[in-house]
């Protein structure tokens, strides 16, 4: 059985896929919110184990996975107008805070640092576009 | 019991800071960057939730400034969000072009969340 926690963060993650997109800034900050919020509950869904007080030596079956094959066997989540409003409430606070926490970094690093970062980001684009063999060397 | 978690949020906050310096608005992945550290973020404080040891290293881990991280991390961390981000553009275009009604659809609900408007998709798949 999956934790509440986990399931509402799947549902959250679910929720800004699907009001992902690349064509304007909170598209592309939904669809970056939503594998990042999935990267964080499935490193976190040993939660449940925790909680159910089940030993971390037990062979456990891979709940978080199963969960994920029950929402696509079902088609997807049903929320109720209460827990979409929250998930969206949650989503502008979180890309609110993001524009005014980029701000804060131009601000503090100058041109240099934005020019830095810029120059990262593209390393990263281009080692994935990169064969393996270029990448490892 | 929480130590396992404790190291599961260290190394969760360590991939938030490793995207954070990333972000801008100015590019697609920077955004896309942004939106992910937010993401972790977002599951860190609803992990670390009611748990008050979990709580209290998550308060320090922000007094402390930005976390060490480990060259071999950053590896990791730089394929995974490389990774997750080649994944959404792939699932995002091959939507649109299945169900190019959604593209719509998609941006009038993202205008109405912004506005704080009410909008639900109801079944969300």
């Amino acid at each position: 059985m999956i934790h509440p926690k986990i399931a509402g963060m799947m549902r959250d993650a679910q929720i800004a896929l699907k009001g992902g997109s690349t064509e304007d800034n909170f598209g592309v900050f939904l669809l970056g919110f939503s594998y990042g919020l999935g990267a964080g509950a499935a490193t976190a869904s040993a939660i449940s184990d925790i909680y159910s007080d089940r030993k971390f030596e037990e062979p456990t079956k891979p709940d978080f996975f199963v969960f994920l094959d029950q929402i696509e066997a079902k088609g997807g989540f049903f929320v109720s107008e209460e827990e979409f409003q929250a998930s969206a409430r949650r989503m502008v606070s979180a890309y609110e805070s993001a524009v005014r926490s980029v701000g804060e970094f131009i601000a503090n690093e100058g041109p240099k640092g934005e020019a830095e970062a810029r120059e990262f980001r593209k390393r990263i684009e281009a080692a994935g576009k990169a064969e393996p063999e270029v990448r490892r060397g | 019991m929480v130590e396992g978690m404790k190291e599961k949020i260290e190394s969760l906050i360590q991939l938030a800071s490793f995207a954070s310096p990333f972000s801008s608005f100015n590019d697609e992945f920077g955004a896309y960057l942004a939106g992910y550290r937010a993401g972790v973020m977002n599951a860190v404080a609803r992990v670390s939730m009611g748990e008050m040891e979990l709580m209290e290293l998550v308060a320090r881990s922000f007094e402390n400034g930005p976390p060490d991280i480990p060259p071999w991390a950053c590896d990791i961390f730089s394929d995974m969000i490389r990774t997750s981000y080649e994944w959404a553009r792939k699932e995002i275009s091959l939507g649109e072009k299945t169900i190019p009604e959604g593209i719509e659809l998609g941006r009038r609900g993202r205008a109405l969340i912004l506005r704080g408007e009410k909008h639900s998709p109801k079944k969300v798949s």
